[in-house]
């Protein structure tokens, strides 16, 4: 009997991908930088063009210590390679401590990958800081490249400020 | 003095694209990877959803009569930043060597921050080689910052075979 389910995210669940986007920051330590609201995911993720589309993971009522039945989930958009064409582009992957251990991690990638082989991705993408290595072995353990060692791709961002800067010259 | 002018691709862009795509790539010395055809182009640019976007830079030919050459060329498309939420991603960025120094990647760049105010996204996000001193500093120049060196994060790939081989189960 499976202990848990996986399906698409809904409307109803942005509280809940609001408070795992928060609990990975905070694992990150970068929680004060969410500033992200249940509403900009409702209309960023569920309007006329959704720009990320989500995974969750469910238990039954009453296995969660703190009464939550969604436990972990997935964030993921299409982006495109100008060499190879669409790729998936993982962009948050998270399981609730307590949930850990139990192939939750493991279905979500298998159902990504069946995912981006459906829609002809030719990669699946994504971004871990340096100093994760469980999340860089879990990777690695299912055939992952680093990129930024082998490659030597460095990721930049030019911010608010600055864009504004450059859009009023 | 060269005029030039910006405006978005249209389906008749694609070969432009594609041999701009590869001049790029030439300059990353990874010429051989573009495997990407015209159709391809045409069909995830300029289908019902479009995986891509781009901005084209033409300049006039030394006649009137003459057709305008495709000399430089930005895509990009939105992605999705869990904390701040939309962003735009410039995926490639080009200019022809011999068009370059008179502004048209500025007025790219200039571009491509009103539409991200515009579409009320937070940041333009993008990746450059190591090595690639010039663009480097073209970037740093206007604000970028190098989230490699200041955060740490490492950007992965998943090919095509470790796909296959997670999505399909294994076997009994």
């Amino acid at each position: 009997m499976a202990s848990f389910i996986l399906r698409t995210a809904e409307p109803k669940d942005v509280s809940d991908i609001l408070r795992l986007i928060k609990e990975l920051a905070k694992y990150e330590e970068m929680e004060d930088k969410v500033l992200l609201t249940e509403k900009d995911l409702l209309e960023d993720g569920f309007g006329d063009h959704p720009f990320y589309h989500c995974l969750v993971a469910e238990v039954p009522k009453g296995k969660s210590s703190e009464g939550n039945t969604v436990v972990g989930f997935a964030m993921y958009y299409f982006t495109y390679d100008p060499w190879i064409g669409k790729l998936l582009y993982l962009e948050d992957f998270f399981i609730m401590q307590e949930f850990r251990g139990l192939g939750i991690g493991s279905k979500i990638l298998k159902v990504l990958s069946e995912t981006a082989v459906k829609t002809r991705c030719s990669a699946m993408h994504f971004v871990v800081a340096e100093n994760n290595t469980k999340s860089i072995e879990f990777y690695k353990r299912r055939g992952a490249a680093d990129l930024s060692s082998e490659e030597g791709w460095r990721l930049f961002a030019i911010g608010k400020t600055n864009l504004l800067k450059m859009s009023a010259k | 003095k060269m005029e030039y002018k910006l405006r978005k691709a249209e389906p008749r862009d694609v070969s432009d694209i594609l041999r701009l795509v590869k001049e790029l790539a030439k300059y990353e010395e990874m010429e051989h990877q573009v495997t990407l055809t015209e159709q391809e182009l045409l069909e995830d640019g300029f289908g019902d959803t479009p995986f891509y976007h781009c901005i084209i830079a033409e300049i006039q030919g030394a006649n009137s009569s003459d057709e305008p050459k495709v000399v430089g060329f930005a895509m990009y498309y939105f992605t999705y930043d869990p904390w701040v939420g939309k962003q735009l991603y410039l995926e490639d960025f080009y200019v022809m060597d011999e068009c370059r120094g008179l502004g048209i990647g500025s007025e790219i760049l200039r571009h491509l921050s009103n539409l991200a105010m515009k579409t009320r996204c937070t940041g333009m996000m993008f990746v450059v080689a190591e090595n690639n001193e010039p663009s480097v500093q073209f970037y740093k120049r206007r604000g970028a910052e190098d989230l490699s060196q200041e955060e740490g994060w490492r950007l992965f790939r998943f090919d095509k075979d470790s796909l296959v081989k997670m999505a399909t189960p294994p076997e009994e």
